[in-house]
C-alpha cells in the first residue's frame, strides 16, 4: 500500500463497474479478467451455459503439475430492483472509510483482490500453483459453478484446497447451511366472487400455508435443534415471493409462492419437508377437495444447495487460520459454493473473505476499507507460503 | 298510477321470426357479443353501434364519456320526452378472458344446444340486445310511456361509468319514474342486493438476506397472517351470522383476490399487496366490518412488525364501496315487474348491480331483472339458453304493451 489505500481498490472499482445482475450477462467481465490474465502470460478456461450469456472462469498461476490452491468466487449479484440507493449502484463511491457499490460486500471485492495480487505471484515465482475459479449465476442456486466443477472433476490435477472468499470478516468459517428452495403451486376453483362460499380460493390457501411456514420457523427457533457455533443456531426457513389471483371478482384459481429452508448440514430439511408436505396433503387438501377435486398443491423443488461441514483439525482450516492470523473459526447460515466444493469436488474448502453479510443483498451494500486491508493481508501471507519463502 | 295493473294480462303476443324459430333478438345478440369490450379496452365501437341503431329509427342518443374519451355511457328516451317513463338498464363492458380456456372464440356468438356461447352472452349483452330488438316494435305502436335506456361502461371494475351517467340523469327535468336493471338473474324479479367494499392493502416490511430472517420483517408471510385472520372472520360470518335469508348467499362473504409480493428468493420480502373485498347484506354497515380488519392489523399484527423495524406495517388504500340496493317489497315497480316477468315471488342476490346507484343516487325505485343465469358469469364458456332469451323477450313483449296503452302519472 503506497499512500495508505488498499492495492485493489482499482480493481474493486472496475468489478463493480460491470453490472452482472444474475439475470444479465457476466461476459463483459469475464472477457476483461480473461484478458487480463493473458497479458500475464495466464491462460483461462471458460465454461458457458446453455445459451452462452455467461461464463465460469478457471485459471492457474504457476506449476500446472502439481495440485494448488484454489481461491474461488462468485461474478453475479442481487437485483438493484426497488432499492432505495443513495449513489449508482454500479460506480463505487469511497465514503468515510467505506466501499459503497452492488458487489462491494457479496463479493467482488474478493476477486478485485486475488486480481490484484495475480502479478505478484508470478513475479515472486509460485512453488505451489494458485487456481482461481470466478463462477456465475450463484446467486440463483450455484449454477454455474456446478458446470465448473464438472470440468475440474475432469482434469488431471485438481486443487487440493479451496478458499471462497464470501464475505466473512475475514473469518474462517468451516461450516454453513444447505438451502433448498420449492416453489408451491396452488390451484382453486374459480367462481364469481359473490359466490365466494363455492370456491375454493387459492391465495387464501397458500396464505395458510404460509402461515404454517412461518409457525414451523418460529418452533424450530425455540426449539431447535441448535449449532451454537452458527450465528442464526437453528434451521430456517421463510417464503420470499408470492403472486396469485387475477380479478377481484373472481375467486382466485392459481396461486404461486416460492420458499426456502436454510438448514444444518448434520441434520438435513428432509423431514422437515415432509412435514409442511403432510400438513398440505392432510390438513389443507381435504378442505379444499370437499368443494372441487381438482384443486390443491403442487410442490416443484426450484434449487439444493449442499452445507458445509469441515472438522476444525483439517489442513485447510488451519492453514486458513495462519493466513487469517486468527486462531477462532465461524459457521454461517448463508449458503456459498464451498458446500458444492467440499460435496462434488471432494476438495476440502473453507470460507474466508472481507466484508460483513449483513451488508449483502441490501440498498448502499459497502465493505470496509479496514476489512480489504485485512484481505490483502491475507494475501501477503498467501504468497508468502506458495511462493515457498 | 299503475292500477292498471290490476286488470287481467293481455294475450301474449309472441313475435316470432318469419323464416326460422330464432329469438329477433338474436342478431342483435350476435352483434354485440362481437365487440370485444373487455373493461380496460374501448366500448366506443359498440356505443357507435347503438346510437347509429337507435338514429336511423329517429332516436336521439346521449352520450357521456369518461376522461379520456375512451369509453362512453349512452342513454335515450323512446317515445315522449315530457313525461317519465321506465328505464331499462344494463351494462356494455365484459370481464376479461384472460387465462380461461374457452372452447369456441370468446367474442363470437356460437349457438349450439339450446344455448348462445360467448363472453357477455348472459353478463349482460343478451338483455341489452332484447331491448334495442322492441324498439322498432314500440315505436310502431307508439308509446304513451317512454322507455329510457341507459348503458354503461366499466361496471365491471367499479360502476365507473353509471356514477358519471346517474350525476346526469338525476338533475334531469324528466327523470325516469322506475328502473329495471337487466343483470342475470333467470328473469327472478330482485329487490335487493349487497354492497361492496374494496381495499388494497400493502404490507411494508424490512429487507434482509435471507438467511438472516430474524432481521428482517417478512412481508410476505405477516399478508398471510392478515389474510388467515379475514379467511377466518368470513368463515364466522358464515357460521354464525347475520342472516338475510332472502339473498342466495344469506350472509356477508369477504375474500382476498389479488396478491403479489418478495422479489428474488433469498431476500426477505420487503413489499406484498393483496385486494380484498368485502360483499355485505344490503343493511349492514360495511365500514364497520372493515373497520375490524383494520384494528386487527394494528393491534394485533403490527407492534410484532414494529419490534423489528419500526417502518413496517400496513397500509390500507380503500376503493369507493358500490352500493347496497334495498327497494321496499310494496315499492309500485316491484308489483310491475312481477307482471312482466310473470312472476310472484321477489328475491335478493350476493352479486352487486348499479340497481343500488339508481336507488340511492338518483332516487328511482329500481329493481333488478334479466335474462340468463349468474352462475355461467365470469367464467369460461360463458352461455345464455335460448329459452331464457325467450323468456327475456316474452318480458319485453309484455312492457312494450303497457307503454304503448298506459301512461305514468307523475314521478313515482
Amino acid at each position: 500500500m503506497s499512500d495508505g489505500k488498499p492495492a485493489s481498490l482499482d480493481w474493486i472499482g472496475t468489478l463493480i463497474g460491470f453490472d452482472t445482475t444474475s439475470r444479465d450477462s457476466n461476459l463483459d467481465l469475464i472477457n476483461h479478467v480473461k484478458d487480463y490474465l493473458a497479458g500475464l502470460g495466464v491462460a483461462s478456461t471458460l465454461t458457458f451455459d446453455d445459451d452462452k450469456r455467461k461464463a465460469n472462469l478457471y485459471a492457474t498461476l504457476g506449476p500446472t503439475d502439481r495440485p494448488g490452491i484454489l481461491l474461488s468466487g462468485h461474478t453475479d449479484v442481487v437485483p438493484v430492483d426497488g432499492q432505495d440507493w443513495s449513489s449508482d449502484p454500479f460506480r463505487v463511491v469511497a465514503k468515510n472509510g467505506r466501499l459503497y457499490g452492488r458487489g462491494t460486500c457479496d463479493m467482488k471485492s474478493f476477486i478485485a483482490v486475488c486480481l490484484t495480487f495475480a502479478p505478484k505471484f508470478l513475479e515472486r515465482g509460485l512453488e505451489t500453483p494458485i487456481h482461481f475459479a470466478f463462477s456465475y449465476d450463484e446467486e440463483v442456486g450455484c449454477v454455474g459453478v456446478r458446470r465448473l466443477i464438472a470440468m475440474v472433476n475432469g482434469l488431471g490435477i485438481k486443487p487440493k484446497m479451496c478458499i471462497v472468499g464470501e464475505p466473512t470478516n475475514m473469518q474462517v468459517t468451516i461450516g454453513h447451511k444447505g438451502k433448498h428452495s420449492y416453489r408451491a403451486r396452488v390451484r382453486g376453483y374459480e367462481a364469481h366472487s359473490s359466490l365466494a362460499p363455492i370456491g375454493v380460493n387459492a391465495v387464501e390457501y397458500a396464505a395458510e400455508a404460509v402461515a404454517y411456514l412461518k409457525g414451523m420457523a418460529r418452533r424450530i427457533a425455540q426449539e431447535g435443534p441448535f449449532d451454537t457455533l452458527y450465528d442464526v443456531p437453528h434451521t430456517t426457513v421463510h417464503t420470499g415471493t408470492i403472486r396469485g389471483g387475477t380479478a377481484l371478482n373472481i375467486v382466485p384459481k392459481d396461486c404461486t409462492f416460492d420458499f426456502e429452508f436454510r438448514y444444518l448440514p448434520e441434520i438435513g430439511h428432509e423431514g422437515y419437508f415432509s412435514e409442511i408436505e403432510t400438513y398440505l396433503r392432510e390438513t389443507l387438501e381435504p378442505q379444499m377437495h370437499a368443494l372441487d377435486p381438482a384443486t390443491g398443491f403442487t410442490i416443484e423443488e426450484l434449487s439444493s444447495i449442499p452445507g458445509l461441514s469441515m472438522d476444525p483439525g483439517e489442513e485447510v482450516v488451519t492453514f486458513a487460520k495462519s493466513l487469517a492470523g486468527r486462531n477462532d473459526h465461524a459457521k454461517v447460515a448463508f449458503g456459498t459454493e464451498a458446500g458444492l466444493f467440499q460435496q462434488r469436488a471432494g476438495i476440502p474448502t473453507v470460507v474466508c473473505g472481507p466484508g460483513s453479510v449483513d451488508q449483502a443483498h441490501k440498498p448502499n451494500e459497502f465493505v470496509s476499507l479496514e476489512q480489504i486491508e485485512k484481505c490483502e493481508q491475507f494475501m501477503e501471507k498467501l504468497l508468502d507460503h506458495v511462493s515457498g519463502r | 298510477m299503475l292500477s292498471s295493473l290490476a286488470s287481467p294480462g293481455r294475450p301474449l303476443q309472441r313475435r316470432r321470426n318469419a323464416v326460422t324459430d330464432d329469438p329477433i333478438s338474436l342478431p342483435i345478440i350476435e352483434k354485440l357479443i362481437g365487440f370485444d369490450t373487455t373493461s380496460r379496452e374501448s366500448n366506443l365501437d359498440l356505443i357507435d353501434y347503438v346510437k347509429g341503431y337507435l338514429a336511423d329509427l329517429g332516436v336521439d342518443s346521449l352520450l357521456v364519456h369518461d376522461d379520456d374519451r375512451r369509453k362512453a355511457n349512452l342513454y335515450a328516451t323512446v317515445g315522449p320526452k315530457d313525461r317519465p317513463g321506465i328505464c331499462l338498464s344494463g351494462h356494455t363492458d365484459v370481464v376479461p378472458v384472460d387465462g380461461q380456456a374457452w372452447d369456441t372464440a370468446p367474442f363470437k356468438a356460437v349457438v349450439r344446444d339450446g344455448k348462445i356461447f360467448g363472453r357477455g352472452t348472459a353478463d349482460m349483452k343478451s338483455f341489452i340486445a332484447i331491448a334495442l330488438a322492441f324498439v322498432p316494435r314500440l315505436l310502431d305502436r307508439g308509446l304513451k310511456t317512454p322507455v329510457h335506456l341507459a348503458f354503461s361502461y366499466d361496471e365491471e371494475v367499479g360502476h365507473l361509468g353509471a356514477k358519471r351517467l346517474i350525476e346526469i340523469v338525476k338533475d334531469m327535468p324528466v327523470k325516469p319514474a322506475m328502473c329495471i336493471v337487466g343483470e342475470p338473474t333467470s328473469l327472478g324479479v330482485i329487490i335487493g342486493h349487497k354492497g361492496k367494499k374494496k381495499v388494497r392493502i400493502h404490507v411494508r416490511g424490512h429487507e434482509a438476506h435471507s438467511s438472516l430472517t430474524h432481521e428482517g420483517v417478512n412481508a410476505i408471510e405477516y399478508a398471510a397472517r392478515l389474510i388467515a385472520f379475514i379467511q377466518e372472520t368470513a368463515r364466522g360470518w358464515q357460521k354464525d351470522g347475520p342472516f338475510d335469508d332472502e339473498c342466495d348467499v344469506p350472509f356477508t362473504t369477504m375474500q382476498v383476490g389479488m396478491i403479489k409480493g418478495g422479489t428474488a428468493p433469498n431476500i426477505v420480502p420487503q413489499s406484498c399487496v393483496f385486494d380484498m373485498e368485502i360483499r355485505h347484506l344490503p343493511n349492514v354497515d360495511p365500514e364497520a366490518l372493515f373497520d375490524g380488519i383494520r384494528r386487527h392489523a394494528r393491534d394485533a399484527i403490527e407492534p410484532e412488525m414494529k419490534a423489528v423495524a419500526p417502518d413496517a406495517g400496513f397500509d390500507f388504500e380503500e376503493s369507493p364501496s358500490n352500493l347496497a340496493l334495498n327497494t321496499d317489497p310494496e315499492e309500485a315497480v316491484v308489483a310491475f315487474v312481477k307482471r312482466l316477468a310473470g312472476q310472484n315471488r321477489h328475491g335478493k342476490v350476493g352479486f352487486g348491480t348499479e340497481a343500488g346507484l339508481f336507488q340511492q343516487r338518483a332516487g328511482i325505485p329500481t329493481v333488478v331483472c334479466g335474462p340468463g343465469d349468474i352462475a355461467q358469469a365470469h367464467k369460461p364458456n360463458e352461455f345464455i339458453t335460448l329459452d331464457q332469451v325467450r323468456k327475456g323477450e316474452a318480458f319485453m313483449a309484455r312492457l312494450a304493451d303497457y307503454v304503448v296503452s298506459e301512461q305514468l302519472a307523475g314521478a313515482a
